[in-house]
């Protein structure tokens, strides 16, 4: 019986070239008029706008304000769910008592809220940051809830058994207990989260990724929206990899 | 001196589907200081449960632990358990596992806590080990760790939940001499949970026998044999009678237990 096994380096290289094959083919699309080159644009244009963007200096304000959006809420996510998670992980009734709003947040869609943000605060960042706040923060709560929740009881016993203070008990056995839970959370909370501000751009900014593709997009330059897209991408790959990092270097007890 | 009484404990614990199962009924239990107490018992019998209590971790429905002529109320630092499932933090090296204790009662400076995890990971031979972490360990030594945590706090009174279990059968031997030369240094209080009849006769002045479930006393017998013990001693004449006595005291009990598990049926 044999298996073919793939290294590391092979993924990356196939994968590379599954990229470089796309772009060929959508690059000869263009050229050969399968479809139409307003519509599709190509890989040699998008280039250039990425390159126009970023030598005008609007792309560092876009990405700037966007970065600025997406940390800002979820950092405030993490600061409100983490100890809302860890409440409702603890406490039944506590539990019962959130579980509708959760609930709420979960299956609605938030985008619906937009109206009244802007209405409440304005057109601008405060409003998106608000939209990307409320998109993520039920990851975070769930995620830690359900890390609280499932730490072995056996360890909670040892540590009283040792008479714990309530404070080690949480900083020494329910935090690190819940971690890979509540990062794991974070990482798929940031996801949402980079919906939220790009949707909220894309509705109504004057900065910001998703302004840049609505702003061409309504003025058909296409190789400017792609262009856009591509940095989206770019962040959305590079922020998840590295929570990725930072989740195996946390969890390197685990078998 | 008497240092644990244990009267008329009596432990249940409600059922998931209502009503409440009787783990341990009537319990009494007297220990001298110094004193090395086995007890052996069907499985599920309440052993655990009963060390629960006597560590206070669990409430008696009735009945009641002193220590020192205290209620029991709750854990103190004069009692350590040494878990059965072994209950290591598993984020958390050898090291950090063993000084578990030591930290929570912030009684000692972490340099001081350090020396005396490295005098302790030394006694239990988990010498390289230091920064392993539990998955990385066999359940052998997973066991040990959670003997040199117990230990390290300088308990009087060691509660020890088939701490052995895990070991094979020369390391469990070897294991157990070692326990008794710490015992005989420093005289502590034991309370040690084994399956094991030899064990619970080498190591015991006192074994205590259990029913099947409800847990109570079904007999108290004491093991007359001269210390110190060496591994020699299992085959004196006393210790065989020794053995084949509660050997039979327990299979009457499991049977007793798988007949009625039967008429249920
Ligand atoms: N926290 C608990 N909640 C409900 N029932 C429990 C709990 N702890 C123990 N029991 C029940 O009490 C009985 C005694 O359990 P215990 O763990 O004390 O037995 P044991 O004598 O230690 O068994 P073993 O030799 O297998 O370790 C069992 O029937 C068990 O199901
Ligand atoms: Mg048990």
């Amino acid at each position: 019986m044999s298996t073919l096994r793939y290294r590391r380096y092979d993924t990356v290289y196939l994968g590379a070239i599954g990229i470089i094959g796309a772009l060929l083919v959508w690059e000869l699309a263009a050229r050969l008029r399968l479809a139409d080159p307003v519509l599709i644009s190509s890989p040699m244009l998008v280039a250039g706008a990425l390159r126009g963007w970023a030598v005008s200096g609007a792309l560092w304000r876009d990405l700037g304000t966007t970065l600025y959006e997406l940390v800002i809420a979820i950092g405030a996510s993490a600061l409100v769910g983490i100890p809302l998670g860890v409440i409702m992980g603890w406490n039944r009734p506590a539990e019962y008592a959130l579980d509708p709003f959760i609930w709420l947040l979960y299956s609605t869609p938030l985008v619906s809220f937009w109206p009244l943000f802007i209405i409440w605060l304005g057109i601008g960042a405060n409003a998106i940051i608000a939209l990307a706040f409320l998109f993520s923060i039920v990851q975070i709560v769930i995620n830690t809830m359900v890390g609280v929740k499932g730490i072995d009881p056996v360890l909670v016993r040892c540590a009283r058994s040792f008479n714990a203070r309530a404070v080690d008990l949480f900083f020494k056995v329910t935090l690190p207990g819940a971690l890979p839970m509540i990062v794991a959370g974070l990482r798929l909370a940031l996801g949402r989260a980079l919906i939220g501000v790009i949707v909220g751009e894309l509705f109504s900014s004057n900065a910001g990724l998703g302004f840049h593709i609505s702003f061409y997009g309504t003025r058909l330059q296409f190789a400017d929206v792609f262009a856009g897209l591509f940095v989206i991408v770019i962040v959305g790959v590079g922020m998840s990899q590295a929570i990725r990092l930072l989740e195996s270097r946390l969890v390197r007890w685990k078998s | 001196m008497l240092h644990i009484e244990l009267k008329q404990i009596r432990v249940t614990f409600p059922q998931p589907e209502g009503g409440e199962l009787l783990a341990v009924d009537r319990f009494d239990l007297q220990v001298q200081r110094g004193e090395f107490v086995t007890i052996v018992g069907p499985s599920g019998c309440g052993k655990s449960t009963l060390l629960s209590v006597v560590d206070g971790l669990v409430r008696s429905s009735s009945g009641q632990v002193h220590v020192e002529g205290m209620l029991v109320t709750g854990p103190g630092p004069d009692r350590a358990l040494v878990f059965q499932e072994f209950a290591l933090l598993p984020w958390r090296t050898v090291e950090g596992n063993i000084g578990l204790g030591l930290e929570l009662q912030h009684k000692l400076s972490s340099r001081r806590i350090k020396e005396l995890v490295l005098h302790y990971i030394n006694m239990v031979g988990l010498q390289g080990f230091e920064r392993h972490y539990p998955y990385q360990l066999s359940g052998g030594m997973r066991q040990r760790v959670g003997i040199a945590r117990a230990l390290a706090v300088n308990p009087e009174i060691l509660l020890m939940d088939e701490p052995f279990a895990a070991l094979d059968a020369q390391t469990r031997e070897i294991m157990s001499v070692e326990l008794l030369r710490i015992w005989e240094q420093d005289k502590k209080t034991v309370l040690f949970i084994t399956h094991s009849i030899d064990e619970s006769v080498y190591l015991a002045d006192r074994v205590v026998v259990m029913s099947s479930r409800p847990g109570r006393v079904k007999e108290i017998i004491q093991v007359g044999l001269p210390r110190p013990r060496g591994l020699a001693i299992k085959d004196a004449p006393e210790f065989v009678r020794l053995r084949r006595h509660i050997w039979d005291l327990l299979e009457e009990e499991v049977r007793r237990q798988v007949d009625g598990k039967e008429d249920r049926a």
